[in-house]
């Protein structure tokens, strides 16, 4: 055995030892967005670039003509920022800026709702026909509809509205 | 300065004005987002319109090299801005814009936009009221609260009438807006009637129209998906203009744009094309524009504009208006959320070949 040989065994020996300490120290994954809606919308797929439209209120009726009420966490949430980034791709201050320059264009009346917590995001959304928001995967209570993103439901691998890891100081 | 014949202007004196902003303070109080924040057991159907203010101020410093402008300090406009959403169809908009007197010991107000709008659905918005014409694309994407613009000023083209402007950048009428179906949101429209700008001043009859013939203005816009921040578009205004004296006026004009607006980046260009024609006259051409560019690095925003503006003075109704110019070199810094801070110089040259330089300054915030 050459001494290449030697070094590479020696670091498929150690490498069951190194895994536990990198594990520990990779950032935790938080759960991907879910796209919830009032349980007699008729919609139930949007593509990400349809669901980029309603949020940045370039579309602001379903197909079935009620209107769309965007629903948003409170600013400073970190809930809000992630989903302003994941579907608008826009940071949050970017976002407000959008929203207040088409209001004072005249094509949005009012901008989007804020919601304090999950837990009121989905009693909103039940209560109101044409409201769209969005939870933590692992929040969603089944008293709301869930939609499919480009096809697919939250817990497919290849689900769009997936978060980054978070670093340790986040959490 | 122009006197605006279609602007709605009173003259307040300062106590007027406290009692009204007093009237409006609980309003202010209870709303000053565009978002509405809503408590665990929301209704999802408000017993009240949903109601919002902003207003958007500015403080300006200029300097130029012109003998009879000394230095100068000045406040800008203060735009008012109140929207409201009266039910899930109809929502109300209203701007109102406050100026300081010269010697500031007055106030006075105009109504630039009031609109009542019917919002069928993506397709089909209609508005009734005074609305910025949908020439083009920068008299409908900025008003007159200036912080949204990057550099200091409209360009020259696009100056309100009671600025020297040589366009109808209000009218009084109806606008339909939306998008066209089957495409996915990428192509807009616009179709407006209105009065037409009125040029003669009637005080007496402000807001009025002084003869029947309608202005109508169309045009189309093109926002694709894949490009995300591009849009082009054009537009075509036609009005027929009973000056004070003389014959008839059949006034045309024509506007194509692209522009390129991102968070980060801005990269816009417009040419407008004004045609006179007197009534068994002959026919006067004029035009003018802009291209303009500012790229975000952090906080300091560097920004360019060339500006044009070529009136020839044999022109009906416009011949006497400024041509001019410029070029604008300048950087805006916001060190805070709402608020901007731009400095620039300007080089410009005008009609009878001169040139002067000139540095602006201006603190432009919402709140």
């Amino acid at each position: 055995m050459g001494p290449v040989r030697a070094l590479l065994a020696l670091f498929l020996l150690a490498a069951p030892f190194a895994g536990p300490a990198q594990t520990a120290s990779q950032p935790a994954v938080p759960p991907p967005l879910a796209v919830i809606v009032h349980p007699a919308n008729p919609v139930e797929n949007l593509t990400v670039s349809e669901l980029r439209r309603i949020f940045m209120l370039d579309t602001q009726t379903w197909p079935h003509g009620r209107k769309i009420t965007v629903v948003l966490r409170e600013k400073g949430q970190a809930e809000r920022a992630d989903g302003i980034r994941i579907i608008c791709g826009l940071t949050e201050r970017e976002y407000d800026r959008q929203v207040l320059f088409r209001t004072f264009q005249g094509s949005v009346n009012i901008g989007p709702r804020s919601i304090q917590s999950s837990a009121t995001m989905l009693r909103f959304v039940q209560n109101a026909p044409g409201a769209v928001g969005y939870v933590n995967a692992d929040e969603f209570d089944g008293t709301v509809k869930l939609l499919r993103i480009d096809g697919l439901l939250p817990d497919n691998p290849r689900y769009p509205l997936r978060r980054r890891p978070r670093a340790p100081a986040e959490e | 300065m122009f006197h605006s014949p279609g602007t709605i202007r009173r003259r307040l004196s300062p106590g007027l004005l406290v009692l009204v902003l007093l009237a409006g303070l609980p309003s202010l109080l209870r709303a000053q987002t565009p978002e509405r924040h809503d408590e665990p057991q929301a209704a999802p159907t408000p017993s009240r319109p949903d109601f919002v203010i902003h207003a958007f101020g500015s403080v300006d410093w200029t300097a130029s090299q012109r003998p009879e402008t000394p230095n100068s300090f000045a406040l800008g406009q203060m735009a008012l801005f109140v929207t409201s959403a009266i039910n899930d169809r109809v929502s109300v908009l209203a701007e109102v814009v406050l100026e300081a007197s010269g010697v500031n010991t007055e106030v006075t107000t105009d109504l630039e936009r009031l609109q009542l709008t019917y919002r069928l659905n993506d397709h089909l918005n209609i508005s009734a009221g005074r609305y910025h014409t949908g020439i083009g694309y920068y008299n409908a994407a900025f008003h007159h609260g200036s912080y949204f613009e990057i550099p200091i000023g409209r360009p020259r083209v696009f100056a309100f009438e009671d600025e020297g402007g040589v366009l109808p950048v209000h009218e009084v009428g109806l606008s339909v807006r939306g998008q066209v179906p089957y495409t996915g949101s990428a192509l807009r429209y616009v179709a407006e009637v209105g009065n037409g700008r009125n040029w003669a001043d009637l005080d007496t009859d402000e807001g009025k129209d002084n003869n029947s013939a309608k202005s109508t203005n169309v045009g189309l816009a093109l926002r694709p998906e894949r490009w995300r921040g591009f849009e082009a578009g054009a537009s075509f205004y036609r009005d027929e203009i009973p000056p004070a004296v003389g014959p008839l006026i059949a006034h045309r004009i024509t506007a194509a744009y692209a522009v390129y607006r991102t968070p980060s980046t801005e990269v816009m260009g417009e040419w407008l094309h004004l045609w006179h024609r007197p009534s068994g006259g002959a026919t006067f051409t004029n035009d003018g524009g802009y291209v303009q560019a500012s790229r975000a690095f952090g906080k300091l925003r560097p920004y360019y504009r060339y500006d044009r503006l070529a009136i020839s003075g044999a022109t009906p109704l416009i011949g006497s208006f400024d041509s001019s110019e410029s070029h604008l070199l300048g950087l805006r810094v916001d060190p805070a959320d709402w608020v901007g801070l731009k400095g620039q110089y300007e080089r410009r040259s005008e009609r009878d070949g001169a040139f002067f330089n000139a540095v602006h300054v201006q603190l432009v915030f919402v709140f």
